[in-house]
């Protein structure tokens, strides 16, 4: 190839040049005040450092200044090896004692409201049994219904807990203080609807009656007679009448010795007297008041 | 084969003298700046020497040096003063260098740009490859490639122009 020929003929051409005798001796002459000058520079380097007690071990005089400035860092780090080793085992005792501390702290503190959440969770959980207990006390146990219906209506008043059928009850019994919604096997206690409102008195008499009732069979009361009548009956001139809302009727109730006698007079101006025997009151309002609907049916 | 020689700045010097200055004077085409180029390199060697580790380490190290000094020379040498560049007269002067007249191929690269000059000599004469000479110069393969090519298509016009 045509370059291949310029190629050989400029190596040959170039091959002819060559540095003068002169130049590299000049050059020679260079190098050599610039190594003496490298020599000055390092030894005054190694005074410095003898000055500071840095070993002198620098090998040869060429040795880069690289390996000086390593040397004289290594002399720091004689003495900061060991301090540097003490911080780090001070800050670790620090560190493990304060753990210890706070965790001994936090041991106390736990413990304590966790037995103050034991304590609190067992009342509420006899209480609900309580509760439950009464309930299915009334369901369960018709003959015991009155027994259990007044257990409940005590636990009611105590507890926020309460069903939807003796909710009511318990209202009742919160705004009126006597009785507390109890009610004794006799029915020596009677509870006190007049002093409340109508509406909330309804609801009262009837939740107890309506748990009653679920309880109870026609049994509760028996004998249970009525009569239409022209006027008020004597009855209810005594002392110890009191007047019962049931179902919207308002009864003149009074307890007699064979039984429980009581006045109506309805929106129509008819009156009627009932008379029975029952468990209680709210038993023969109930029966007495089917015996009202089964009149005024028979009636019209 | 003899036994290797100690890597000494003397020793390298003796050994690569005509290398550095024949690249010297592709480069700065002017005598005075490639002794000056050629004398900058040797006394740099002094304090980089201890860092070679072998005849080979030393070559490409004076030949990378060599092309950067001349960089920096001839920046130097253009951002000096405008008026060297108006004398014409000192510019083709005693100190500037010409081949003579039985060197064509060399009278005809030293027309050659610099860059196109140096493409050459490294690749012709110096039988560097194309990755090592971009390597050396800072660029990359391929502008070196096009140098080479550019180089060759005006040397092969230069040369075989009648008279």
């Amino acid at each position: 190839m045509m370059m291949d020929q310029y190629k050989e003929q400029y190596n040959r051409e170039t091959e002819q040049i060559h540095a003068p005798a002169e130049l590299i001796a000049r050059t020679k002459a260079a190098m050599r005040e610039e190594e003496k000058r490298i020599s000055q520079m390092s030894a005054a380097q190694m005074t410095e450092g003898e000055s500071k007690g840095i070993r002198e071990d620098f090998g040869m005089p060429s040795a880069s200044a690289g390996d000086r400035k390593y040397t004289k860092h290594s002399g720091i780090q004689k003495w900061a090896y060991p301090l540097s080793a003490a911080a780090a085992l001070f800050i670790l005792m620090s560190v493990s004692m304060m753990m210890k501390g706070i965790n001994s702290r936090d041991m106390s503190m736990s413990e304590a409201p966790m037995e103050a959440a034991m304590e609190a969770s067992e009342p509420p959980v006899g209480e609900d049994q309580d509760g439950g207990m009464a309930e299915a006390g009334v369901v369960m146990e018709p003959e015991k219904a009155v027994e259990t219906t007044q257990r409940a209506y005590a636990d009611e008043a105590m507890s926020a807990e309460a069903d939807m059928a003796v909710s009511p009850a318990a209202e009742a019994e919160t705004e009126s203080m006597p009785g507390a919604g109890a009610e004794t096997e006799d029915g020596e206690q009677h509870r006190k609807y007049s002093n409340r409102e109508e509406s909330l008195a309804g609801e009262a008499a009837e939740a107890p009656a309506e748990d009653v009732t679920q309880g109870s069979t026609a049994a509760d009361a028996t004998n249970i007679t009525i009569e239409k009548v022209a006027e008020k009956p004597d009855f209810c001139r005594r002392s110890d009448v009191e007047a019962h809302i049931f179902e919207g009727e308002t009864f003149h109730v009074a307890e007699e010795e064979d039984g429980w006698a009581g006045y109506i007079e309805t929106k129509n101006g008819e009156k009627y007297v009932i008379r029975g025997e029952a468990q209680d009151l709210e038993a023969f309002l109930e029966a007495g008041y089917r015996k009202l609907l089964e009149q005024m049916e028979k009636d019209r | 084969m003899t036994k290797e020689e100690q890597i000494t700045a003397e020793a390298a010097i003796n050994r690569y003298a005509d290398m550095v200055y024949r690249l010297a004077l592709a480069q700065m085409k002017n005598r005075t700046d490639a002794d000056d180029l050629f004398q900058e390199v040797f006394v740099r060697l002094v304090s980089h020497v201890d860092k070679l580790e072998s005849w080979e380490h030393v070559k490409a190290w004076l030949i990378r040096v060599t092309i950067n000094c001349a960089k920096k020379h001839f920046d130097l040498y253009w951002n000096k003063n405008v008026d060297y560049i108006e004398d014409e007269e000192q510019i083709r002067g005693e100190e500037a260098y010409e081949p003579p007249g039985d060197e064509p191929v060399r009278g005809a690269v030293a027309k050659l740009p610099p860059k196109y000059r140096l493409a050459v000599h490294l690749f012709y004469y110096e039988e560097l490859s194309v990755a090592e000479i971009a390597e050396q110069t800072g660029q990359k393969e391929g502008t070196v490639k096009s140098q080479l090519h550019r180089a060759r298509e005006m040397l092969k016009q230069m040369l075989e122009e009648p008279g």
